[in-house]
């Protein structure tokens, strides 16, 4: 752990300190056109029911848990239910 | 699946000069950062023959927004392509300011930073929403790490002329040292 006081640079500094500082040197601006861009659009990725179904069978098969499970957890707790 | 590679090659064989912009050229000045596609500026002058080529490479037109391109390939591992076109003048004063650098291995010209820096403020004028996050964080790292003196006057000149008054003030106040 380093000291509070400690002197040695964070690599973030370490990199500002390696760069030569950078002068924007053209005066007046650059001449540049650039057009509308906006509108620009990528389609987020998407999972439709399909995916999911095939998702959660995956997931089923890599689980430990007896295939029963929760169908026997169900019984449990409707038994357990209908007790009281 | 057309690999950068093959599209500098195919680029190259038809004579065709293109800008790297967009997170690929953010990395090259200092600043890496994820990115999930290659954007690209090219000559308007040359659209149909990107477009011939990008058919010619298997990559389809996901969207052709008029000023620019967004190319898909088959393969959705490959990379995404966006062509993001200029005129003709303004492509030729930005190719002769280029830098030289490598994505993929391939060497290719990068947009100066003094050109990127306007390509950011242009498009924070038109941002909305996350859009204005990330090229906002882009523009602040840009700077920081480039070490830019926000202060000087033909910095604040380049924001006011690409971007806003307003930018250049929230630009002062971040990358004030």
């Amino acid at each position: 752990m380093e000291p509070p006081n400690s002197t040695k640079s964070s690599p973030a500094s370490a990199l500002n300190e390696a760069v030569t500082p950078y002068r924007v040197a053209q005066s007046p601006a650059p001449e540049l056109e650039f057009p509308d861009w906006s509108g620009q659009v990528r389609p987020a990725p998407t999972a439709t029911m399909e995916d999911m179904h095939r998702l959660s069978l995956s997931l089923m098969k890599q689980r430990t848990l007896p295939p029963d499970f929760y169908e026997r957890r169900l019984k449990a707790k409707v038994a357990v239910e209908f007790h009281l | 699946m057309p690999t950068f590679a093959n599209i500098t090659h195919e680029a190259d064989r038809s004579g065709l000069q293109f800008l790297v912009i967009g997170g690929h050229a953010v990395a090259h000045h200092n600043y890496p950062r994820t990115t999930e596609d290659t954007d690209i500026l090219v000559s308007s002058d040359d659209r149909e023959a990107w477009l011939e080529l990008a058919d010619r490479l298997g990559l389809k037109v996901f969207h052709d927004g008029g000023t620019f391109l967004q190319l898909t390939p088959d393969d959705s591992a490959a990379w995404r392509l966006d062509l993001m076109l200029v005129n003709a003048v303004t492509f030729a004063k930005m190719i002769a300011a280029a830098e030289s650098g490598k994505l993929e291995g391939q060497t290719v010209l990068v947009a100066s930073l003094e050109h990127l820096l306007a390509l950011k403020f242009h498009a924070l004028k038109h941002a909305r929403g996350i859009r204005v996050l990330k090229d906002m964080d882009d523009v602040v790292n840009l700077v920081t790490n480039n070490r830019v003196d926000v202060k000087a006057p033909a910095f604040r000149e380049l924001v006011l002329k690409y971007g806003t008054a307003e930018l250049y003030e929230k630009l002062s106040g971040l990358c004030s040292e």
